[in-house]
């Protein structure tokens, strides 16, 4: 019997969801899914991408209740009898947490981690969760309120990162940058909002799954080529035996369940390596991880179907993913279909 | 001559950190890919074959005794030249 998966997050405009990867890794699976998309917006490119999925629905934004959400699900299992639905947005997972229980009643199954896990690793949490290890984090600072930055200066000084409590990181050079920054992401994301030392230097990523805090899979891939927001356009994957122990260590404190990535700083001046956040899904790379021999979408769908996956860190080095955007033509009907019904099937 | 090898670059301890020169893929172009920091470099025939040298263990002196024959290049600008690409591998993180 064929499985049907929905994936979240199809966002693929500068700052990329991790949803298309997902779904391409998923199409390459031997367990050969039917692909389903969720979306939030009519032109969230994912949506129009038929070699990948056979149909895809408008969803509510996270900000809406969760019955909606719920109420909203229940709606497309009807339609396409849902297994598995994999959320890759930061800002979705309380909700999908909250109505897990009530989906798997009608057997609609997802690997998630739990509140707790989720707020240990919290960019706000992070310097308390891992207070008694020997994991280096930047000096990091949560403040409420603007007038807050020139004092947190005195301690780290400037270039100092502005981060929102989910997305964007901004460097600002001087105070007047940190202020502006600071308004930009709590007008967009809310307060807290981060205010963290800027540490020089190469940017290593990990992209994992783990099970009950114990990591059954990763690859560490080094940015190549990173935007001017911060997101990686191009990246080969490494062997840092260094970076994967912190990462399996940092991993089973917290007790992870699901996919996630650590993003970590090797500082220029010593070499040493710095944690710098968590992102509690996989990242818009991990495709990558496919391409280097694990598919670790495909091993998140086995959890989410009660299958046992085999620890399995055994990558190759070397593979390297090139970013591009790519001008879809899209037929007009595809988006009346997705703003009058909220849904497009492919397959019509 | 090869003595002022010796005293300035002799002490294999001091240079080498050998897991991860071993364990960089070079190609017969020259291009090299470390797997540890992720970085490529390219590099002439000569840095090759230093590299290819350091690699599998030989010593510093006797790798600049090899290109001293095989190459003619006076021993003087060989110190200099090797000198500068030993530092080069140390920027890289290659060797200590």
């Amino acid at each position: 019997m064929t499985i049907c998966v929905a994936v979240t997050g199809l966002n693929a405009v500068d700052s990329p969801g991790p949803g298309v990867p997902i779904l391409r890794s998923l199409k390459e699976s031997s367990l050969k899914p039917k692909l389903i998309g969720l979306a939030y917006d009519v032109l969230e490119p994912g949506n129009f991408m038929k070699e990948l999925i056979d149909s895809t629905y408008i969803i509510p934004y996270p900000n809406a209740s969760r019955e909606l959400l719920l109420e909203r699900i229940l709606y497309i299992h009807e339609k396409v009898k849902l297994d598995v639905i994999i959320p890759a947005l930061d800002s979705e997972l309380d909700n999908f947490i909250a109505i897990s229980e009530q989906l798997n009643k009608k057997n609609i199954k997802l690997f998630l981690p739990d509140k707790r896990q989720l707020k240990m690793r919290d960019k706000t949490m992070l310097k308390d969760t891992l207070e008694d290890s020997d994991v280096l984090l930047p000096e990091t600072y949560t403040i409420q309120d603007s007038t807050a930055i020139a004092q947190v200066a005195e301690k780290i000084g400037y270039p100092m990162f502005v981060k929102g409590i989910f997305y964007e990181a901004y460097l600002a050079r001087n105070l007047q940058e940190a202020v502006g920054f600071f308004y930009y992401i709590a007008g967009k994301w809310g307060i807290p909002i981060i205010l963290q030392k800027c540490i020089i230097g190469e940017e290593l990523n990990t992209c994992a799954f783990s099970r009950n805090g114990k990591m059954i899979s990763h690859v560490v891939m080094k940015k190549m080529y990173v935007t001017d927001k911060g997101k990686a356009w191009a990246g080969v994957t490494i062997s840092n035996p260094d970076v994967s122990e912190m990462s399996i260590k940092i991993l089973k404190k917290i007790g992870w369940n699901g996919g996630c990535e650590l993003e970590y700083i090797m500082e220029n001046k010593t070499g040493k390596i710095y944690l710098l956040e968590i992102n509690p899904r996989f990242p818009a790379w991990v495709y990558l991880t496919t391409a280097a021999g694990l598919n670790l979408p495909e091993m998140l769908l086995k959890a989410c179907l009660g299958e046992e996956t085999p620890e399995n860190h055994t990558y190759k080095p070397g593979i390297i993913f090139v970013r591009h955007s790519w001008d879809e033509i899209v037929p007009m009907k595809y988006i009346e279909s997705l703003s009058t019904k909220a849904e497009l099937n492919h397959k019509d | 001559m090869l003595s002022l090898v010796s005293q300035r670059i002799i002490k294999k301890e001091e240079y080498m950190e050998i897991n991860n020169l071993k364990n960089l893929a070079i190609s017969d172009t020259g291009f090299i890919f470390d797997p540890f920091a992720g970085k490529t470099f390219t590099v002439n025939e000569v840095g090759m074959k230093i590299i290819q040298s350091l690699k599998s263990g030989e010593d510093i002196v006797e790798i600049t005794k090899q290109i001293y024959q095989e190459y003619d290049i006076p021993l003087e600008q060989l110190e200099r030249d090797m000198s500068d690409f030993l530092i080069q591998l140390k920027e890289q993180g290659l060797i200590q």
